[in-house]
């Protein structure tokens, strides 16, 4: 899998304006954008999901090209067909979790539902959620909200799965059991996964290419190859993430 | 029961108005939408004299809604209980228009980019989402108007009139009760639509509470 992503775009909001002008590309399974909050991450994420549109620029994902504004290409969200979690997982609450898992299986009012019930099936295992399959988002943890919100967006088979600062509402001890959560569904379902986070633990954890933004710019992009806490040379990667994270947050100017 | 016919109709008619206008003003930007809000608001402001007035301009013989449908298809509605349902419905529209309105700006925009990420056209995304989360508000302006149209008296009276079994409603007939000091009518008539208004109340208040605890 590879995405190449570029866009251009520029917003005002009473009377202050936000320039966004970013470039990246990856092929590794665990992307991970880290930068402060307000660097324009989010943006990026729903530009490759198709809610929100750039001035300028192109989002590809394999071979297939999403959006490309000198081409005049632009699908709607619903053609893209990635997987996308949102911070607070947007669980529809009028629905249970197995009507919020299968969500995606109508698309007609008056067709019936292509129910993939052995994907169902798959997913509310994998998750540890046939207990909970009749149960409301009210009722649930946040780590099993979380579940529910990776289970819905996997049901279609997404090309890519973006995650938009997944971890950020969970106590910190759930926190590191749900990274290894995600390391295993990656794994799993061989998907490739495009995190935005602000926390650095996410990046030591997580990260296997790493693009660092701020302020609406791509700052740095690192290759983090294999195991993500080896650097090429086979040396502990931690020191070296945490001297880029410093420096991209200002802490350390040269 | 004439009373009930025209507050029923004119409560269908206002929620359609309401909900579709509310709709609009909830989802899209364009110019002049406070203005829009405004006008839409109106008659809740406005005396009923003057608004029947307004009505009776615009759909009197001479106006020029009225004269325009008594001319195509020879339609009178004043003195008729059609008029007494438009009156009520303008008079009523607000309260559905305000309350559709706010249950749609509380559906938050991330339950509807949820449903375009998972393959859902607009339209399901309304249908599935935006509504089933509305519903509830939707309905209890729905109810209030309901009521409304049922004590309307201002404007009624100035478009439809009061002919007994005719045009007058429960709240016109109360007036003209109280006017010939026929108290036990008057009571009776006081009673019911009292009645009528507090369980509607109690109902509408019933599903305005929210049902779902916000994440």
């Amino acid at each position: 899998m590879r995405i190449d992503f570029s866009a251009k775009k520029r917003l005002y909001s009473g009377g202050h304006q936000f320039s966004l002008d970013i470039e990246f590309s990856s092929e590794e399974d665990i992307t991970v954008i880290f930068g402060p909050s307000g660097a324009g991450k989010s943006l990026v994420l729903k530009m490759i999901a198709g809610l929100e549109k750039p001035d300028q620029g192109s989002v590809k994902i394999d071979s297939s090209v999403m959006f490309d504004s000198a081409q005049r290409i632009d699908m709607a969200s619903r053609e893209r067909n990635v997987g996308y979690l949102f911070q607070d997982y947007a669980l529809f609450p009028h629905l249970t979790v197995e009507e919020n898992i299968n969500f995606s299986s109508r698309r007609a009012l008056l067709t019936r539902p292509r129910k993939d019930e052995a994907r169902l099936r798959e997913l509310l295992e994998v998750f540890h959620l046939e207990e909970l399959a009749k149960k409301y988002p009210a009722q649930l943890s946040g780590g099993q909200r979380q579940r529910v919100g990776l289970a819905r967006s996997l049901m279609l088979r997404p090309s890519i799965l973006l995650l938009d600062e997944p971890f950020a509402a969970l106590d910190p001890l759930l926190r590191m059991r749900m990274r290894e959560e995600l390391k295993k569904t990656q794994r799993l379902f061989s998907i490739p996964v495009l995190i935005i986070t602000h926390d650095p633990q996410d990046v030591a954890e997580l990260a296997q290419r790493l693009i660092l933004m701020d302020d609406g710019i791509v700052k740095d992009i690192v290759t983090l190859i294999g195991a993500p806490y080896r650097d090429l040379e086979g040396k502990p990667i931690r020191p070296k993430i945490r001297e880029l994270l410093l420096r991209a947050t200002g802490a350390l100017d040269e | 029961m004439l009373s009930l016919k025209v507050a029923g109709t004119a409560t269908f008619f206002s929620t359609i108005f309401g909900v579709s206008v509310a709709l609009l003003a909830a989802r899209k930007k364009f110019w002049g939408k406070e203005i829009l809000d405004a006008v839409m608001t109106l008659p809740v402001v406005l005396p009923p004299t003057v608004l029947g007035y307004y009505l009776l301009v615009l759909l009197g013989r001479n106006g020029p809604i009225g004269g325009w449908l008594q001319e195509t298809f020879s339609i009178t509605l004043i003195f008729t209980w059609q008029g007494a349902v438009i009156a009520a419905s303008v008079v009523a529209f607000p309260l559905v228009y305000k309350s559709s309105r706010a249950a749609f700006e509380s559906v938050s925009g991330k339950f509807e980019d949820a449903a375009r990420v998972l393959g859902q056209s607009e339209f399901m995304v309304f249908v599935r989402v935006t509504l089933p989360l509305a519903w509830r508000g939707i309905l209890a302006g729905a109810m209030l108007s309901f009521a409304r149209a049922l004590g309307e008296f201002g404007a009624t009276l100035m478009v439809a009139g009061s002919l007994p079994g005719k045009t007058q409603t429960l709240s016109i007939a109360v007036y003209e009760a109280v006017q010939s000091g026929d108290d036990y009518v008057a009571n009776f008539l006081v009673i019911i639509t009292s009645i009528v208004c507090v369980v509607v109340l109690l109902a509408s208040n019933y599903f305005l509470r929210p049902k779902y605890v916000s994440e």
